[in-house]
């Protein structure tokens, strides 16, 4: 019977953990947009380029992290069954959004150094 | 009696179909795909870098654009189909979406850091452009 609950639980994890990612990802990416029109001044091509550019790097890290981390041994009963699959998608979760934060952080801190360029370029003209 | 002679007679229809040859036929389709899906979209993201990094030289960098498209397709493929050969022997269902999803997730990590390196990469050169444009 161990097979059957292995089974059960990687067919429980694999779409919870795309779903999350997906929603993460939509949710960071549609405000992401919004950083990087700032960061850019407003070029919007280079700026949606760039945020794809990134979008496309969260979901492969991520996807790929989640189908890595993948494996449950030792499953014997619903319960142990239960108890594993809650660790590991507790520890998604918790690495999504380590993750997003990361991304927060990058985000803003482009954003003070094209705000500081700016105000360089600004100086540069009133020389 | 009758119906575990029938099922082994069943089994035995399917022997030469290995759980192996499953996951193959999964992996090969999906990587494929996503290769072309995502080596698509990063050359038509990197147009756009190259448009306002390279004004002067554009035409050589949108060359080198569409051949490092190809090397990337390459290469992938490539070492996509390479891993195939290291791969252990699937006796059970669970045990083929374990492998199927190890392997995949090999190749997307990796395709993740070489993604990084050349955001990096680009990062880099076009911050060069710009102290050499205010220079």
């Amino acid at each position: 019977m161990e097979h059957n609950y292995l089974l059960t639980a990687y067919l429980i994890y694999l779409p919870l953990a795309l779903l999350m990612t997906f929603l993460v990802a939509r949710t960071l990416f549609k405000s992401g947009k919004v950083f990087m029109l700032d960061i850019f001044n407003g070029r919007e091509v280079i700026a949606v380029a760039t945020n794809q550019l990134f979008e496309i790097g969260f979901y492969l890290m991520n996807i790929g992290t989640a189908l890595y981390i993948l494996k449950i041994d030792n499953v014997d009963s619903s319960q142990m069954l239960v108890e594993k699959l809650s660790l590991k998608i507790g520890f998604y979760s918790i690495y999504l959004g380590v993750m997003l934060f990361l991304n927060l952080y990058l985000f803003f801190r482009g954003k003070k150094v094209s705000k500081q360029r700016r105000v360089q370029v600004d100086m540069a003209y009133e020389d | 009696m009758f119906a575990v002679q029938k099922h082994s007679k069943d089994m035995s229809h399917l022997k030469d179909i290995s759980y192996n040859l499953i996951a193959y036929s999964i992996y090969i389709p999906l990587m494929l795909f996503v290769t072309f899906w995502i080596g698509r979209k990063l050359h038509k993201h990197g147009t756009v870098y190259l448009n306002a990094i390279f004004k002067e030289y554009l035409q050589v960098a949108l060359a080198a654009n569409d051949a490092l498209l190809i090397a990337y397709y390459l290469l992938n493929i490539g070492y996509t189909l390479v891993i195939l050969f290291f791969w252990e022997a699937v006796a059970t269902w669970h045990s083929l979406v374990q492998t199927l999803s190890f392997n995949v997730s090999l190749i997307l990590l990796v395709l993740a850091g070489i993604h990084f390196c050349n955001i990096i990469i680009f990062a880099l050169v076009s911050s060069k452009q710009k102290t050499l444009d205010s220079s």
